[in-house]
């Protein structure tokens, strides 16, 4: 089958590129608060496949060590951001983005 | 004899700050109610600490230079930055002493939050790898977010905090695709190995140029630069007044001092991004004016003027591809410490001046304040002076370093540009002096509290710094 369809790394940076802009366009489109939670995940992971696909393209690990790192700071975020979400909830009662409009001008 | 390793030593500031966030941390969970309240001190005290590690390494004859296999540099220009971060802090922690009191939100882990949003600007600013540069921006931003949004009970400071976390990661998620994409170019992460590669111009310059598209997007997002400042006045604005300090001050200079090391040392852009830059630089400046002229509230004002700024800051990076590497980071450098001082100066005066829950902050609320309260009022006028750049004050000649650095090579229409908005900052800055001294209270005059005595030394070490800081002999 490897011959009749190969798999090249520029698939994976293709497909990397794809996720990515799926996460761009959830985070500018969405407007509950979990699902651009979910969408800023989305994207930073797509990161992490084109980290890994050019450490195996290099031939070296450096990228692989990155992308642990992102992983722990993407965790990290997501803490955060759940926090964020939960403290307004208790405030207003909702997650719609829309209905968060205290600062203005 | 030096029998600690060079590593030990060099970034003495960077352990004393994390070790000190780590057990403050513990401190309110071990000592209680006891602990609660040497928080603040302990935190200052340990900021301190770290600023005389600082100033000792600024004073060596030679500079330890790369250590850790390239990925942090300790140079004269990590280590100003170092500095600068620090005044920023210490004048946060001072603010917030008596503000949180005010607002009756005392705990011990906002200032082990304030050290580690300083360890993070130190990572930051030492960065000499595109990993490191990574992980230092985030240890920043995670503390930064959750400062911002620290008044949780409040919404203005937990929508303030959510704006900021949304369009931080999404900066991240561009910063971060930037540093795939150069690593994929390249294979390589360190600064001076990258220049070296991009100067060798053996490589796919698509992938470059992309790169380099996505870095300046995350730089715009971080910086606050028009189109992508959106956030900006919202988060300086609804964040508590002290946390505003820090985001628009320490977090900024870090941020910034990074950037341009990187823009500056690791890229080497081509001279046709000065183009790009320079579109930057114009957009922000002038939105950044035209959208403080018609606040009515004065913080909210702060939170345009710092988008303003951000802009006079790119005039001088414009020159990034023409100017020598150290007059462009020596003019940052002394641009970020004149911005320091003045700005967070008139932020903690605002925190100072303001009612519980931050009210009485508009232009109207301080009618004939200065007369008053004549030494209060002179602090807010000298940073007002400062801000819109006038003559003798830090404000004045950090701009003038950075416009001369501009014009020196080339971009004199730029400059006129900035020049120009400048004119135009000085009518709103100058609206706080009119208010303060030269209209009449209406209805209740009421004089400020004279402030406790750690206040007053703040207040006075920014005002008298905006009027020094242009005559001292700059470090390098």
């Amino acid at each position: 089958m490897n011959s009749l369809f190969p798999i090249t790394p520029a698939h994976y940076l293709v497909l990397s590129a794809l996720v990515f802009g799926i996460g761009v366009a959830g985070v500018l489109s969405r407007k509950n608060l979990f699902v651009v939670l979910m969408s800023l995940e989305l994207a930073l992971n797509a990161v992490n496949l084109s980290f890994i696909t050019f450490s195996r393209v290099n031939g070296d690990v450096t990228g692989h060590v990155i992308v642990l790192f992102v992983v722990a700071i993407a965790a990290a975020e997501a803490c955060v951001g759940l926090a964020i979400v939960i403290a307004l909830y208790r405030l207003k009662e909702t997650v719609d983005l829309d209905l968060f409009k205290s600062l203005k001008g | 004899m030096n029998t600690f390793p060079i590593e030990l030593t060099a970034l003495l500031p960077l352990w004393i700050v994390v070790g000190g966030a780590l057990a403050l941390l513990m401190l309110e969970a071990i000592l209680g109610e006891e602990g609660r309240k040497a928080a603040p001190v302990l935190a200052g005290t340990l900021l301190v600490l770290a600023a005389g590690c600082v100033f000792h390494l600024l004073s060596l004859k030679g500079m330890p230079g790369p250590l850790f296999h390239g990925a942090v540099v300790v140079d004269l220009y990590s280590l100003t930055l170092e500095g600068i971060c620090l005044l920023s802090a210490l004048l946060t922690c001072v603010f917030s002493a008596s503000y949180l009191r005010r607002e009756r939100a005392v705990t011990g882990e906002y200032y082990a939050l304030l050290l580690l949003a300083v360890s993070g600007m130190f990572t930051l600013v030492l960065a000499s790898d595109f990993l490191t540069f990574f992980v230092g921006l985030e240890l920043m931003s995670l503390a930064a977010y959750v400062l911002a949004g620290y008044l949780r009970v409040q919404e203005r400071s937990t929508e303030a905090a959510l704006k900021y976390f949304m369009l931080g990661v999404f900066a991240s998620g561009f910063l971060l695709y930037g540093i795939a994409l150069l690593y994929g170019a390249s294979g390589v992460l360190r600064f001076p190995d990258l220049r070296h590669f991009l100067e060798q111009g053996r490589y796919s310059s698509p992938l470059v140029e992309a790169a380099a598209a996505l870095l300046v997007v995350g730089l715009g997002f971080k910086a606050a630069l028009v189109p992508f400042h959106g956030w900006a006045p919202d988060v300086y604005d609804g964040a508590p007044a002290p946390v505003a300090a820090l985001l628009s001050t320490g977090v900024k200079t870090a941020a910034f001092g990074a950037f341009t090391r990187l823009f500056a040392e690791a890229f080497g852009l081509p001279g046709n991004w000065v183009p790009a830059f320079a579109v930057l630089a114009v957009l922000t400046m002038t939105l950044g004016n035209l959208g403080a002229l018609g606040q009515e509230s004065v913080k909210r004002m702060l939170a345009y003027s710092s988008v303003a700024h951000a802009g006079y800051l790119m005039v001088g990076l414009s020159a990034a591809s023409l100017a020598p590497t150290d007059d462009l980071e020596r003019a940052v450098a002394f641009y970020l410490l004149a911005y320091t001082l003045m700005t967070a100066g008139a932020f903690g005066w605002i925190a100072w001046a303001a009612g519980k829950g931050e009210t009485g902050i508009s232009f109207e609320d301080y009618r004939g304040l200065g007369l008053r309260s004549p030494w209060m009022g002179l602090m807010m006028a000298l940073y007002m002076f400062s801000l819109a750049g006038m003559t003798p004050t830090a404000g004045f000649f950090g701009k003038y370093y950075l416009f001369k650095l501009a014009l020196d090579h080339g971009l004199l229409g730029l400059v006129l540009v900035a020049v120009l908005n400048s004119f135009v900052s000085a009518y709103y800055y100058l609206r706080v002096v009119v208010s303060l001294y030269m209209k009449p209270a209406e209805g209740k005059e009421t004089v400020l509290p004279s402030p406790p005595l750690d206040l007053r030394v703040a207040f006075l070490l920014c005002g008298l710094g905006v009027l020094a800081a242009g005559f001292l002999k700059f470090p390098f």
